[in-house]
């Protein structure tokens, strides 16, 4: 049974080529399909297959989406190093920024956006699996925006897995979700 | 019900070729458009179709037209450098009038470009006509459900008028992924191909075809007479264009493909702030809305045109408004890094509006 929201998802992932940007987007899309009447979903990276910068916008709404691609969104989550500054810069006022600061080691400047510091590629290598990074950071990103219910990620990510390679991690992928969602629903405010 | 399903404007084009009922792909891979063959060499199989990887964009356009001359629906996809490899047979096409389809999802240029990344700088080469002098339809599709659509209507109009047929998408185009409904779409009644080589054992068939096989042409002023008149008809009954808030609008934005998707909702944003602008989107580039795009520019007096590049649908605009109101451009510099990923942003044409207001 589908949910209806009225609340519009309009996300980047600012990654470099590796990091998870595109399953990111895919995922939050297909997800986002399930709730929402139209989206859209725009993978944007550089030519290099590991090390570029890589970049996924997501949208949902349920009116029809004007434009795919946009220099402001409402939630940037980062992970590139070098696309931090960028990114800052477009999230929306009263935005969020999600940052991965285990591999960012930058602060966040702008006092008109929340700002949430996830190690997300620490913990990740920490527990055996380094590709899940980008599943604690949906996970993040689901508590932080409360965009969907983390059952309709769980569906979407066991549908999308079935019978490809990215099966294998399905457990993984699940327990990083909800980590994300205790380090968002646990978090303390970091002292500057 | 129309099923409506997850796309990506890539695969968009490979289903509408199915949905059309064109069981031939002939191509050669390159970014990024490779996928638009790995969902042909997929499906044709099964469907008793013919899927082939050729050595090269060179060959892979001879074999369409070889597959084209036997009367059945044929098509390939490139990207920039590949369309111009094809160009021998795509003009050889043309002349012999064999219809077929070919895609472009185009990628920066000049020469290697980014390597694959976003660009629209085809837009001169492909809507300038084959050499020879010969225009063929260039669609520009926006979205997913577009390409889906124009892909189809890319095969009617090629054996509506027995000519070369070019989609135009680019690399975001290709890659994003939107919803589209599955259906096949009806253009009305086609000539029958009574031109077509089916072979000696077919009753019928013809296994002959002088001015296509040797490519001479014997009454010359005869050849570009009928080429002519073939273009003008083309003309009259195939040009598309689409506006958006343009009815009230004293700001005109101009663009195709993705730069008409951003400025669609750079014309949202401005309206917001109280700015009347509306969008002017030509959907066939050739034969270009002349009438219209002039029509649209006297009415709201102020045009800018948006594009991802040094300049080539500002040509056209100039060339049709015929300087009724002023013609500003917002191009490849107005990107928001100078990095391949670079893309002109809503919030930037916005801005442009601003200043020029």
């Amino acid at each position: 049974m589908a949910v209806k929201y009225d609340k519009r998802v309009r996300v980047i992932f600012a990654g470099l080529g590796g990091h998870g940007a595109l399953a990111f987007g895919e995922l939050l899309t297909e997800a986002a399909a399930r709730s929402y009447k139209y989206v859209s979903f725009v993978p944007n990276y550089s030519p290099m297959m590991r090390g570029g910068e890589s970049e996924t916008m997501i949208a949902a709404s349920q009116e029809e989406i004007d434009s795919p691609v946009w220099r402001e969104a409402d939630v940037i989550i980062v992970t590139s190093p070098t696309g931090f500054r960028v990114a800052e810069q477009r999230v929306s006022p009263g935005g969020i920024l999600i940052v991965d600061d285990s591999v960012v080691r930058e602060k966040a400047e702008r006092e008109d956006i929340k700002v949430f510091y996830i190690p997300a590629r620490r913990i990740a290598c920490e527990t055996g699996d380094p590709l899940t990074a980008n599943f604690i950071l949906m996970g993040a990103y689901l508590e932080a925006t409360k965009a969907f219910p983390v059952e309709i990620l769980e569906e979407t990510i066991e549908s999308t897995s079935k019978g490809t390679s990215r099966e294998r991690l399905l457990s993984a992928n699940k327990r990083a979700l909800h980590e994300g969602i205790n380090l968002i629903a646990n978090y303390k405010e970091q002292p500057l | 019900m129309t099923e409506r399903i997850l796309s990506t404007g890539n695969d968009a084009v490979a289903r509408a070729a199915i949905y059309a009922g064109c069981k031939n792909y002939f191509g050669y891979p390159i970014t990024p458009q490779s996928e638009i063959a790995h969902y042909m060499a997929r499906e044709l199989p099964k469907m008793g179709g013919c899927f082939l990887q050729s050595e090269g964009e060179y060959a892979a356009a001879y074999m369409l037209l070889g597959a084209a001359l036997s009367g059945q629906r044929a098509f390939t996809s490139t990207s920039s450098p590949g369309v111009a490899l094809m160009q021998e047979p795509l003009s050889m096409m043309i002349t012999a009038e064999i219809p077929a389809v070919i895609v472009d999802t185009q990628r920066l240029g000049p020469g290697t470009g980014t390597g694959g990344q976003q660009g629209q700088t085809d837009y001169s080469f492909v809507t300038r006509g084959v050499y020879g002098g010969i225009h063929y339809p260039v669609l520009a599709p926006y979205s997913v459900s577009e390409i889906f659509e124009l892909v189809q209507l890319a095969f009617h109009i090629a054996d509506k008028y027995r000519v070369v047929t070019m989609v135009l998408t680019d690399f975001i185009l290709g890659r994003m992924t939107e919803y589209m409904e599955l259906k096949t779409f009806d253009f009305g009644p086609l000539p029958e191909k009574d031109w077509a080589l089916k072979g000696k054992d077919r009753k019928g068939g013809r296994t002959d075809f002088l001015l296509t096989v040797t490519g001479m042409m014997l009454d010359i002023p005869g050849f570009f007479a009928h080429q002519q008149e073939k273009s003008n008809r083309i003309i009259d009954s195939e040009t598309r264009y689409e506006t958006y808030k343009a009815e009230d609008a004293d700001f005109l934005i101009v663009g195709y493909g993705y730069a008409a998707r951003a400025s669609k909702r750079a014309v949202n944003m401005a309206r917001d702030q109280g700015i009347k602008a509306g969008l002017f989107r030509p959907i066939t580039l050739w034969p270009f809305p002349k009438e219209a795009m002039k029509r649209e520019a006297l009415k709201s007096g102020k045009v800018l045109v948006v594009e991802d590049s040094p300049g080539g649908l500002v040509e056209d605009v100039k060339l049709a408004v015929e300087g009724v109101s002023p013609v500003h451009f917002l191009g490849i510099q107005a990107r928001h890094t100078a990095s391949p990923e670079g893309l002109i942003f809503p919030e930037r044409i916005l801005q442009e509006v601003r200043e020029l207001l």
